[in-house]
């Protein structure tokens, strides 16, 4: 019964509010992508009770952020890993697998040099884990929980950012 | 997958080729520019014709200068074979594989790749052909750099890691929790000059951890190991990359395609490789006590310790296996005081007895040290500092039986400085439980663990480094000599054959009476390290392992001199350390019996000697033939039972047809059509039974081949109708109405001669079997 008293009293909308921040924000749906922030909140609709429950059910309009990466769409990532079968890049949440076939060919896996890294033949690009690359996705994976992405650097532009 | 032409586009202007920027076996991505241009007539503008499609060129069909006219096929070009594939999504193209199998089911090309080369990545996997291409890069590599692959197991090999609440002061120990705060708490412990270990060998190794632990666990343990990623980088394979949860070689193949040919693995156990020759097994590190591995297979847990739990004075003296603390610790725990009591009376009478002694060898040995002979004197110092510090303990301890173990202890390492940590832990394990007093056990807790620190001298590493050095220098030495590239399936044991090479040994004692010398695990072993073995004294013996004195061949061996005699754990330490231990260090002492027996098993980590020849195993493999009844009967044999179970399954269906000529059976129809559900399966037994009988009348006048067959399913419902009531009754289900008891009965004592008949025959038939093959070698 308490509960009850503290979530359908004077601040019942307010309630409802902090729980779509903290229910939405930061999570992934296959449709909209990554919910970066939730910035205005529309409308908030009759609330429902849910029969044989104490809770209920509220259909709220809000706008939000979104993160949703498309195919052919560049960004810049940070490398998380370099390997011998490619490297993996993180666009904020966003992971991401570049081939090796999809880095360009003068570039080489260089495994004895720690850490790991791909290394252009004369020696003046060097991409290693924690480096800032651009990179242009060529293929994602939408599941229910969170998006992969495919990647590539075999463009004009992509490649090592320079800071 | 079929070429495609890439065409020169229509819209053109005819043009001359300037230069192509693609060549055969390119992979090409959409945008990226095959060839540059310009129109012959204005001859002056240059253009760029890209690729508008994922694929690898096969053959280019026109050439520089040349002219090309508009709709011209340039070149062919394959589709993506999508050879790297990252969670069903291409890694080449970005086609979702998933969609392209939906719309192809049958078709098997989609992708081929299966092999999952990245150790923390399961779901990256690239096709066989790309990860051979990957793997032959890597082992020239290797060979370049000259580095062998070593692939190091953590728990119990390199770190030591319990859940148990242990004293917050220990040095050295790592504690970390994987899953959040409210999660059990993990607290590691480096084996002693792990660091050192670990930076000398990979000046020689390429380092892989190769752990049954979970993910988090190995990446922690690994982090802790080398925090800047220098040794292991993300070569670190977990349980979660596993394929298997009981073995470590499924794995080999994906990470190694080419072949484990300078693959080298550091493990505890030998189970989790399935007797590769690759493995060079370690000595088990045990800090904590209670504690095994935590991380074992499921399945596969430790018995290196089979023997029933003794009283402490057995206990104390038997140190010849006792590589696992944990369970000695549990069997001290049974005893009930009384008996401790009088046990540690016991043991410190033998203890002073055996102190005296070791001081007299001691003082023997001295001299002989001076002589100077460099490999001894390293042995012979490890041992007096043990004894120093063993020294110290004694001192700050009034108590007088802790006087008497930590005597005790000395003595050990003294004779065997062979797992001593081990012996003095578990010693104070014992003391703990010997009191028998609760309050007590909080104090001794924490000075267990305080003297601990300065006991824990597991140098065991130390030899490691050695064997793998060792290795690496015989690898690169042949490889050297030969150009045909050697594999360390074959180095490893050839480095181990030589440790005892030229050495002649005679056991005493070690084989039991009843075993063959060749297959008892002592001459495995001492044949692996190379060693010689024969059955009696010769000129050549050199050495005489024995377990007691005053045997025939001991006296033998004292009245020719030179036939140095020592205690099994000689040869099972030169087999822990791959060196050729000093022998003085193991002299042959008066044992009580059941101790001795102990001797003759080689501590488990001892290696496993899959590869020595053995004597007979053909005839090995025949008599296990015979054991297995299945394997006696031919093909034809085993059609007929198909048959006969076929037959069978047909049968029932008869019955069914025929059965409205039996009123029994149109009764219990009747039952089932009024909602009794159980009742359509009770009337099978009932049928059976019924068949049963006169199949029974037919057995009783003349059994033919056709009635063998029926006898088979005979028996068979018989179990059946003898267990379905029993086991409906305990369901709690009605019994069937129409279940007679009488019948029944007079049923099954029929069946059961029948049975015994039938069993009788197999028996009959097995003897024969067994007696052909014996007679036939």
């Amino acid at each position: 019964m308490k509960s009850v008293i503290v979530y359908f009293g004077p601040q019942l909308l307010d309630t409802v509010k902090q729980k779509l921040y903290t229910e939405v924000e930061g999570n992934c749906t296959g449709k909209y992508g990554f919910v970066v922030a939730v910035t205005t909140i529309d409308t908030i609709g009759a609330g429902i009770i849910q029969p044989g429950q104490g809770f209920v059910v509220y259909p709220v309009k809000y706008k939000a952020i979104v993160f949703r990466p498309f195919k052919g769409e560049v960004l810049d990532g940070i490398v998380t890993q370099v390997n011998k079968v490619g490297m993996f890049a993180e666009i904020g949440p966003l992971s991401c697998f570049i081939s090796h076939h999809s880095i360009p060919a003068d570039m080489q896996f260089c495994p004895n040099i720690n850490p790991p890294c791909y290394k252009s033949k004369d020696e003046d690009v060097v991409i290693q884990a924690d480096d800032e690359i651009r990179l242009k996705i060529v293929g994602t994976r939408v599941d229910a929980t969170g998006i992969f992405a495919i990647g590539t650097l075999m463009d004009d532009y992509l490649g090592l950012v320079c800071n | 997958m079929s070429s495609v032409e890439v065409n020169f586009p229509k819209e053109d202007q005819p043009s001359r080729i300037k230069k192509w920027r693609v060549s055969v076996g390119t992979m090409v991505t959409a945008g990226r520019i095959l060839l540059l241009y310009h129109d012959v007539a204005t001859g002056q503008i240059e253009k760029k014709l890209r690729a508008t499609q994922f694929g690898r060129i096969v053959k280019l069909l026109v050439k520089d200068n040349e002219v090309v006219h508009p709709g011209q096929p340039v070149l062919l070009m394959e589709g993506c074979k999508h050879p790297t594939v990252m969670k069903d999504l291409c890694a080449e193209c970005g086609a979702d594989l998933r969609k392209e199998f939906d719309e192809n089911p049958d078709k098997t090309f989609v992708s081929q790749a299966n092999v999952p080369m990245v150790h923390s990545v399961p779901e990256l996997k690239v096709t066989a052909e790309l990860a051979e291409k990957i793997g032959r890069e890597d082992k020239e590599r290797l060979l370049k750099h000259k580095q062998l692959v070593l692939l190091v197991d953590l728990d119990q090999t390199i770190v030591h890691t319990t859940n148990d609440n242990i004293p917050a002061n220990m040095e050295d120990v790592h504690h970390f929790q994987l899953y959040g705060p409210a999660s059990p708490w993990y607290h590691t412990r480096l084996r002693p000059h792990t660091r050192h270990f670990l930076s000398e060998v990979s000046k020689l190794y390429e380092l892989h951890i190769c752990t049954f632990g979970a993910r988090q666990y190995a990446h922690r343990v690994a982090a802790l190991l080398d925090n800047d990623g220098k040794l292991f980088s993300h070569r670190i394979l977990s349980r979660d990359e596993c394929f298997d949860p009981q073995s470590k070689t499924a794995n080999l193949k994906a990470l190694f395609p080419c072949g484990v040919d300078m693959v080298c693995i550091i493990d505890d156990r030998d189970d989790v490789w399935q007797g590769c020759a690759n493995l060079v097994q370690v000595k088990p590190y045990h800090f904590f006590l209670h504690t095994g591995d935590i991380n074992v297979p499921p399945g596969l847990g430790k018995h290196d310790d089979p023997s029933p739990p003794k009283s402490l004075t057995e206990e104390a003296l038997q140190d010849a296996n006792s590589n696992d603390s944990t369970e000695n610790g549990k069997s001290g725990k049974n005893d009930n005081d009384e008996d401790k009591d009088e046990n540690i009376d016991k043991i410190k009478e033998i203890n002073n007895k055996d102190a005296e002694e070791v001081h007299s060898q001691n003082d023997t040995k001295n001299p002989e040290n001076a002589e100077g002979e460099q490999a001894e004197n390293i042995n012979e110092i490890r041992v007096t500092e043990k004894i120093s510090e063993d020294d110290d303990l004694k001192e700050a301890s009034n108590n007088n039986s802790e006087t008497a173990e930590s005597n005790q202890a000395s003595n050990k390492m003294d004779c065997k400085s062979k797992s001593k940590s081990i012996n003095s832990e578990k010693l104070k394990t014992k003391k703990k439980h010997g009191r028998g007093k609760k309050e007590k056990q909080k104090q001794e807790d924490q000075l267990q663990f305080n003297s601990k620190e300065m006991e824990d001298q597991d140098d065991y590493l130390l030899y490691l480094e050695d064997i793998l050095k060792r290795i690496h220098t015989e690898f690169y030495t042949e490889a050297e000599i030969e150009t045909k590239s050697k594999t360390l399936r074959e180095i490893i044991p050839k480095v181990r054959s030589r440790v005892l090479e030229g050495l002649c040994l005679t056991f005493s004692g070690l084989v039991p009476n009843n075993q063959k010398l060749h297959q008892s695990r002592a001459y495995k072993v001492a044949r692996a390290f190379g060693a010689q073995v024969s059955q009696d004294l010769t000129k050549q013996s050199t050495h005489l392992v024995a377990i007691q004195p005053g045997t025939v061949k001991v006296r033998e061996a004292k009245r020719q001199g030179k036939v140095k005699i020592v205690n099994p754990d000689w040869l099972w330490t030169c087999a822990e350390r791959w060196e050729h231990v000093d022998e003085r260090l193991y002299p042959l002492k008066e044992v009580p019996l059941h101790k001795a027996r102990e001797f003759r098993k080689p501590p488990a980590h001892c290696s496993t000697p899959e590869h020595v020849e053995d004597v007979t195993p053909k005839t090995e493999n025949n008599f296990a033939n015979t054991i297995n009844p299945l394997m006696i009967f031919t093909q034809e044999e085993i059609a007929n039972m198909d048959k006969e179970v076929n037959e069978d399954m047909s049968d029932l269906e008869d019955i069914f047809d025929d059965s409205d000529d039996d009123e029994k059976v149109r009764k219990r129809e009747h039952d089932s059509d009024s909602n009794d559900i159980y009742g359509y399966y009770d009337e099978i037994p009932s049928l059976k039974k019924r068949r049963k009988n006169s199949d029974n009348d037919s057995i009783g006048s003349k059994s033919t081949d056709d009635d063998g067959k029926t006898q088979c399913y005979v028996d068979d419902d018989d179990d059946e109708e003898e267990d379905d009531p029993v086991t409906r009754f305990r369901r709690g289900e009605a019994l069937p109405d129409d279940l007679d008891l009488g019948d029944n009965s007079q049923d099954s004592v029929c069946d059961l001669e029948t049975e015994d008949m039938e069993d009788e025959r197999e028996w009959n038939a097995m003897g024969a079997a067994l007696e052909r093959e014996f007679m036939s070698d």
